[in-house]
């Protein structure tokens, strides 16, 4: 498989404070890719440099061999779609208008969408069931239909690269399922940081896991889940029990 | 629809005042001079009431509210906040401090009459400084300029230019605080036909290139992290916002005073009917505004006549209560 995103010795840091660490990752064509760790152990804050919104101190962030850095904020948007955590709100759009935005990096300056691109945001609104509710106002929705309204935008971007963090945020455990089905079946490299190991565990083909801005194990679930890892990284007890192929974890109480 | 309000707007607004005119004597004036045709018992008087006077003023009225509504729309999009106005980054006090040094203490200082001009020439001077300020606080920080840092920022230089006008207002103490504070509250008085061509120049100019940007205007409303995941370049687009938007602002300001709530309300009512696109609230916005103000100027030059009401009285007493309507509708 080919490589589509590759992280190499990333470090970043807010006032004098290195929140990224030395951290490296790939994600290969097709594949997801969950980063999974505690509260403030830079999850977020390596995708935000991933999505171009924070520029790295130092190391060399590369999709599809290009460096993000040498390509324009649209060119990188062309190629990779993000879905931050950040919710929209005080000024309204129509759910139709939000996904719509995934055309944007597609325009030029005057150009108009074409069929082409209504097809897209038709069929990215269609995707997540948002179809008939593409004219409400985005304020007015749930808290899943707001997420899979975002996930259209996403889609619409039609790109082979998702960056998402945190998608299934505050999410009763229904919309969770839903919202991972309907990433995951998409069938484009992922990479999502998740809070949820168990849904971690049951979805991505590759986790990475991080620990005060460094990566302190990856591989595939069933590899790097084990109770050792989550009582170091997460001061936790825990116990694995095997789920039809990938491991489901029970917490058993916090660390002595 | 809104165009032909507007030009029924600068009809009414040319037609009423202390002397009523009907609109076909207005309009047969306005053609005459325009293809410079002679014009049969029409008095005088009123050739000048409407060709020198009141059409100069309805103009600028409308050129000034059209670019008060573009400003106040782009720079409630640039610190993402509806509650944002033209004046919040500083920009008026600036100019404030410019217009009234020109008037209090310029012409005794460099020995010059003052025709008007170097009022708005310094107007411009101080409201850009003010940005220039502005500009180089908020900016200081890593990852450019954030919406919090620029609305403090502009909080503390607007204090800092206060401060000197009303230090020079208080040292002044002749009747020049009078102009400087008619100033200070905004108003058309001063429109002339030669001073129209700069802001008019301006307002269209604003208006084409933000209509281009609308897109990323739209982008940037939904947060900083939504904007870059699509394509915008935010550290660049904030600048190349805050820069464009300030320029638009000056040169307002410099005609007209500091108008208040025009930016502010005008922009929002707008959102409220035809949705946050941008491609749409611009161009209504700036229409809406145009119509607006050439309102308010009608009664601000009619309610008291013959003397004049400054303008930021009027749209105070319209614009605040609106503002505390949007207040308490927007609890969450």
């Amino acid at each position: 498989m080919s490589l589509k995103l590759k992280v190499n010795n990333l470090f970043w840091s807010a006032g004098n404070k290195n929140i990224v660490n030395d951290a490296s990752l790939e994600v290969k064509a097709g594949e997801f890719v969950g980063i999974i760790g505690p509260n403030g152990s830079g999850k977020s804050s390596l995708l935000k440099c991933v999505y171009r919104l924070n520029k790295q101190d130092k190391g060399i962030i590369n999709l599809d061999n290009y460096n993000i850095w040498e390509m324009s904020a649209k060119e990188f948007a062309r190629r990779a779609a993000a879905m931050p955590q950040e919710m929209p709100k005080q000024f309204d759009f129509t759910v139709r208008e939000i996904a719509a935005m995934g055309r944007y990096p597609h325009k030029k300056i005057i150009e108009r969408n074409n069929k082409r691109d209504y097809e897209l945001i038709d069929n990215a609104l269609n995707y997540v069931g948002m179809l008939e509710k593409s004219d409400r106002m985005f304020s007015s929705l749930s808290g899943g239909e707001k997420q899979r309204s975002l996930i259209a935008r996403a889609i619409a971007q039609d790109t082979e690269l998702l960056i998402l963090d945190e998608p299934t945020n505050h999410l009763d455990i229904y919309f969770q399922l839903q919202i991972m089905d309907l990433i995951k079946n998409l069938g484009v490299a992922s990479l999502v940081v998740m809070h949820d190991l168990n849904l971690a565990a049951k979805y991505c083909d590759k986790i990475y896991v991080m620990n005060k801005g460094s990566i302190y194990a990856s591989g595939r679930p069933s590899e790097i889940i084990t109770p050792e890892l989550i009582s170091s990284v997460y001061k936790v007890k825990a116990e694995i029990i095997n789920n039809s192929g990938s491991p489901h974890i029970i917490f058993l109480g916090i660390n002595n | 629809m809104l165009a032909v309000v507007l030009v029924l707007s600068i009809t009414a607004g040319v037609s009423l005042g202390t002397v009523n005119l009907p609109f076909k004597r207005v309009w047969e004036i306005i053609f005459a001079k325009i293809f410079n045709k002679e014009l049969v018992d029409v008095n005088l008087n009123e050739i000048s009431i409407v060709w020198q006077i009141r059409l100069p003023r309805v103009l600028t009225g409308a050129i000034v509210g059209a670019g008060l509504a573009i400003a106040g729309t782009v720079i409630q999009s640039l610190v993402r906040n509806s509650l944002a106005d033209p004046y919040l980054l500083g920009i008026s006090s600036g100019a404030c401090t410019g217009a009234v040094f020109m008037i209090l203490f310029a012409s005794s200082l460099f020995n010059i009459v003052l025709t008007g001009l170097e009022v708005y020439f310094a107007a411009f001077l101080g409201a850009m400084l003010a940005f220039i300020l502005v500009f180089f606080i908020a900016g200081s920080s890593k990852g450019g300029l954030n919406p919090v840092r620029m609305i403090l920022s502009g909080l503390a230089v607007s204090y800092i230019f206060s401060a000197i006008t009303n230090f020079m207002v208080y040292l002044s103490q002749h009747n020049g605080a009078e102009s400087a504070m008619f100033w200070m509250l905004g108003g058309l008085g001063g429109a002339r036909w030669g001073r129209l061509g700069v802001p008019f120049v301006i307002v269209i100019l604003a208006l084409i290139i933000f209509m281009l940007n609308a897109r990323n205007l739209n982008a940037l409303l939904l947060g900083d992290e939504s904007a870059a995941a699509v394509g915008v370049d935010i550290v660049k687009f904030r600048r190349f916002l805050f820069v464009a938007s300030s320029v638009l602002t000056g040169v307002i300001v410099a005609v007209s005073g500091s108008i208040g709530f025009v930016g502010l309300i005008v922009p929002h009512a707008v959102r409220l009917i035809a949705g946050a696109d941008h491609e749409r609230v611009l161009p209504i916005g700036a229409l809406a505004g145009a119509i607006f103000l050439i309102w308010a100027d009608l009664f601000s030059r009619t309610v008291i006549a013959p003397r004049e009401l400054p303008l930021g009285i009027i749209t105070g007493f319209v614009g605040a209560p609106f503002f505390i309507w949007l207040l308490t509708r927007n609890k969450h």
